[in-house]
């Protein structure tokens, strides 16, 4: 009997402002506050509240028997915070009726996993947090940005003890296998979930595709495909963008209609049911271990990290980005650490990506900039004033005796935090590190 | 011949002017008009298209489009558009002169309807126009700039010897198919123009020298004119905040083949991988913009050369102010307005010595654009010694104070003297 697992990722990147030469030195606010607070607000009516309404509703009509699982990242909180927050009050709403369960990630929906293994604990160690403070829940299974999983991560986060980690369920590493059963994953044992990519693409992104021959798609032929998985299969891992409701696929093309019926179609049969992520973690058991040694992600026909690391413009913005973290943990100046994990945002990057050809379209989609070399060049004029701030904080706390230093707190106020949180490790956070002198660059001393 | 006391009467062919330029040829231009007002030379200046935001008190402007509007196969307001977005949209037909299209920019509908490469299409309406102009009125002698203008300045010539008037063309050379080595027949246009023309005026000794050896020209028929630079006041701008920290080296150019800007990309690895306090600044649009920031990003050369589409006329002297050293290593380069810039904004130059600028400026350091290691050396010792950069810039200053577009004028009026002699002659 095949379970159906939904899960929508919610997230809204911070963008960054046309940030000139000469904003350089003088203006501090990275971020295109104006737009964000728009597009949020404009995807909140056309997505997050009706969709959640929807939610809210077909989980009172079946009596609970319908499920959701979502990952929400922290820098898409902070926005709904600050700019809407009845956003958060909806998804408390869902999180009271117990169907729903809140995915674990890093908070700022970053590629930290790749790059330094403290940033990234620190960052879903920090999103735990928030989610605990927000919906009363601790995550119980990861999901990391993007989708992107390799063997390594598994390791990464084995202090957490999650049930279980999400991924993409591509035919290049399955071969025979299905993406319709439970895995293990290889070293560190953690359930792997794959995504249906087919069944869930034809929701996500074929949905209005008149070219399609499945279109058009009906609540009773989507149950009717996934019901045809009886017998072969554990679970349908259904995974997409929250936004794929309303926003992606506008309310006109009948994505609301559709979702309205299908948990009732799907239904249908006695043998299906929904079920949360960690419920099915819990209920079936793995099948074999599926080793993935290169990173695997969701997005585009390659499903790998050449979205956000693809070319050189990438590759040298990211890596610029990460040789920063020693020194800005040496300032341990909490709003200069905010602003650098903001910066870490993958879409940053992603609007950099020159792939133009096999999925220039969905790209230029989600692009804020007219050409990626433009957001390339925005980024780096912001690293660049970023990394004089941390030099004049550096100068400045060598000026400070030791012992008048600021302590490095978390994120998320831990007090606030009713729940016990098992099994987690405590991290060592960047507060004891010794304090050395700035190297500050001086061009006349080194050339005299 | 209508002589009217000592007042010479010139048609005069150009594309573009300020405030709708795109490069040093607009400015050359209105310097160049203004120098000759004040000659008692009534100049009637053509345009493709005249804007009506624009004005211009010292000189009659025509505008072609308006004068052949009705006169072809297409509609009068197709034509009007296309050449509207001539100027507008930076179509190809500038290709020397303007940054290519951005991807995802509309083509002119006119230009490309029929197979038609844009640039031809356009340099032959803009011919049409002058034609009827030349009709119209009397001149004493067609002075064009550049080749989109020769093939309407050999009709003017030749419609004025219809109605029995020897008027002479000068041909003024500001840029070659040479120096930008687009690989187009643009070549051709050129050479055609020039052996037409009946005088040549170069912006420099170097592109003299490269039209007698390139374009098979007999050096007794080009004069050289170096274009001028009008000394103003120099609005100081405060202390940019980058350079608290860091040195700052600067580019400014459309970034093409022809202004070398992967030589800087390589300078820029070279001067920074010594000293991590030294910032580069690359300004300006261009077919090669692209790659150069990927150029850049693949020699980890991110946040220490910083890039930036063009700029408007008002950042200008904000940016050259804001470098410690102005750099132009382009691979040829007729003459050079920028560096003159550079210099009025007190900033000390290194230039390639493919150029026509240092035939007019002593005080600024010359090396050839592929030595990128004399190159570097020879920004690091004006970063490392500012005394002595100081003290440059300061006698370039007073060399390009005498370099005004009067001096520039008085010139062109001996060439128009001897050009209408001759004419008369003939």
């Amino acid at each position: 009997m095949p379970s159906v697992c939904c899960y929508f990722h919610v997230h809204q990147p911070l963008r960054v402002k046309k940030y000139n030469l000469f904003d350089i030195g003088s203006e501090t606010d990275y971020f295109d506050d104006k737009k964000n607070s728009e597009i949020l607000r404009k995807v909140a009516n056309k997505c997050y509240y009706p969709a959640n309404n929807l939610m809210l509703e077909l989980i009172e009509r079946s009596e609970g028997r319908f499920k959701i699982s979502y990952s929400i990242s922290g820098v898409f909180l902070d926005q709904a915070m600050e700019y809407e927050p009845k956003i958060i009050e909806s998804f408390q709403s869902l999180a009271r009726t117990g169907c729903v369960e809140f995915l674990s990630e890093t908070y700022y929906h970053s590629l930290a996993s790749l790059y330094s293994e403290e940033e990234f604990f620190e960052q879903v160690l920090d999103h735990m947090l928030l989610i605990g403070r927000l919906f009363e829940q601790v995550p119980q299974v990861f999901r990391n940005t993007e989708l992107v999983y390799f063997d390594y991560l598994a390791h990464l986060i084995r202090k957490f003890h999650f049930k279980a980690v999400l991924a993409e369920g591509w035919d290049a590493i399955l071969g025979w296998r299905s993406p319709n059963f439970v895995y293990e994953t290889q070293g560190f044992p953690v359930k792997l979930l794959l995504k249906n990519y087919r069944l869930s693409d034809d929701i996500a992104f074929r949905f209005s595709n008149k070219d399609w021959k499945g279109w058009p798609l009906t609540a009773d032929k989507f149950a009717n495909w996934v019901h045809s998985i009886n017998g072969s299969g554990q679970a349908i891992n259904l995974f997409m963008d929250y936004e794929t409701f309303g926003e992606h696929q506008w309310e006109d093309t009948g994505i609301f209609s559709f979702m309205r019926h299908l948990p009732e179609a799907i239904l249908k049969h006695p043998d299906t049911d929904f079920v949360t992520v960690s419920e099915e973690a819990d209920r079936y058991r793995s099948v074999g271990t599926l080793s993935m040694p290169h990173p695997v992600s969701w997005a585009d026909t390659e499903r790998d990290i050449s979205a956000w690391l693809g070319n050189d413009m990438q590759k040298g913005a990211l890596r610029a980005l990460y040789d920063l973290e020693e020194r800005i943990k040496e300032t341990k100046d909490l709003d200069l650490l905010k602003t650098w994990r903001q910066l870490q945002t993958s879409d940053h990057f992603y609007y950099m990506c020159t792939k133009w050809f096999s999925d220039g379209d969905v790209h230029k989609y989600f692009n804020a900039y007219e050409r990626p070399h433009d957001a390339y060049i925005y980024f780096t004029n912001v690293l660049v004033d970023f990394v004089s701030r941390v030099d004049d904080r550096i100068a400045e706390i060598c000026a400070l005796q030791a012992s008048e230093m600021p302590k490095i707190d978390f994120e998320a106020q831990i007090d606030n935090l009713r729940l016990p949180m098992p099994g987690i490790e405590m991290p060592i956070p960047a507060v004891d590190l010794p304090l050395v002198g700035p190297k500050l660059p001086d061009i006349n001393g080194k050339m005299q | 011949m209508l002589v009217m006391g000592n007042s010479i009467n010139i048609l005069m062919l150009g594309w573009e002017l300020p405030p709708h330029h795109s490069g040093g040829l607009g400015r050359a231009c209105e310097g160049m008009t203004k120098g000759l007002s004040k000659r008692d030379v009534a100049v009637s200046f053509v345009l493709p298209k005249v804007f009506k935001s624009a004005t211009y008190s010292w000189m009659d402007v025509h505008d072609a489009s308006g004068y052949i509007a009705g006169g072809f196969n297409c509609g009068a307001k197709e034509e009007q558009e296309c050449l509207e977005f001539v100027i507008r949209h930076q179509c190809a037909l500038m290709r020397g002169y303007f940054a290519p299209m951005h991807s995802g920019e509309v083509l002119c509908k006119l230009c490309f309807k029929g197979g038609n490469i844009a640039e031809f299409s356009h340099v032959d309406l803009y011919a049409k126009g002058v034609m009827e102009i030349a009709r119209r009125q009397s001149f004493q002698a067609v002075h064009a700039h550049d080749w989109m203008t020769y093939p309407a300045a050999i009709l003017a010539k030749r419609v004025a010897a219809k109605a029995g008037r020897k008027t002479p063309f000068i041909a003024h050379v500001h840029a070659t198919e040479i120096d930008r080595h687009d690989g187009s027949h643009i070549y051709r246009i050129e050479k055609e123009g020039m052996e037409a023309a009946d005088r040549i005026v170069t912006v420099s000794n170097y592109t003299k020298s490269i039209i007698a050896k390139y374009y098979g020209i007999d050096p007794e028929k080009i004069s050289v004119v170096h274009n001028g630079i009008e000394p103003r006041t120099i609005e100081k701008y405060p202390r940019h905040p980058l350079k608290r920290r860091h040195k700052v080296v600067l580019f400014i150019g459309r970034v093409t083949y022809q202004k070398g800007p992967d030589y800087y990309v390589r300078l820029a690895k070279k001067v920074t991988d010594q000293y991590d306090n030294v910032k580069f600044l690359m300004v300006g649009s261009g077919d090669m913009q692209a790659s150069m920031i990927e150029l850049a990003a693949r020699e980890n050369l991110t946040g220490k050369l910083l890039f930036s589409s063009w700029i408007g006329d008002d950042m200008m002297d904000a940016t050259y102010q804001m470098a410690d050293v102005f750099v132009m290593p382009s691979v040829s380069e007729p003459f050079g307005i920028v560096p003159l810039e550079a210099i009025q904004n007190g900033t000390p130059v290194v230039v390639s010595r493919n150029s026509g600028v240092i035939e007019v400026v002593k005080h600024c350091i010359a090396v050839d654009f592929w030595d990128i290691d004399k190159m570097a050396e020879a920004i690091v010792i004006l970063l490392k010694h500012e005394g002595h950069a100081r003290n440059m810039v300061r006698k370039a200053q007073d060399e390009i104070e005498k370099l005004t577009w009067d001096v520039a004028a008085e010139k062109l009026c001996t060439v128009y003297g001897d050009a209408i002699e001759e004419a008369g002659y003939a």
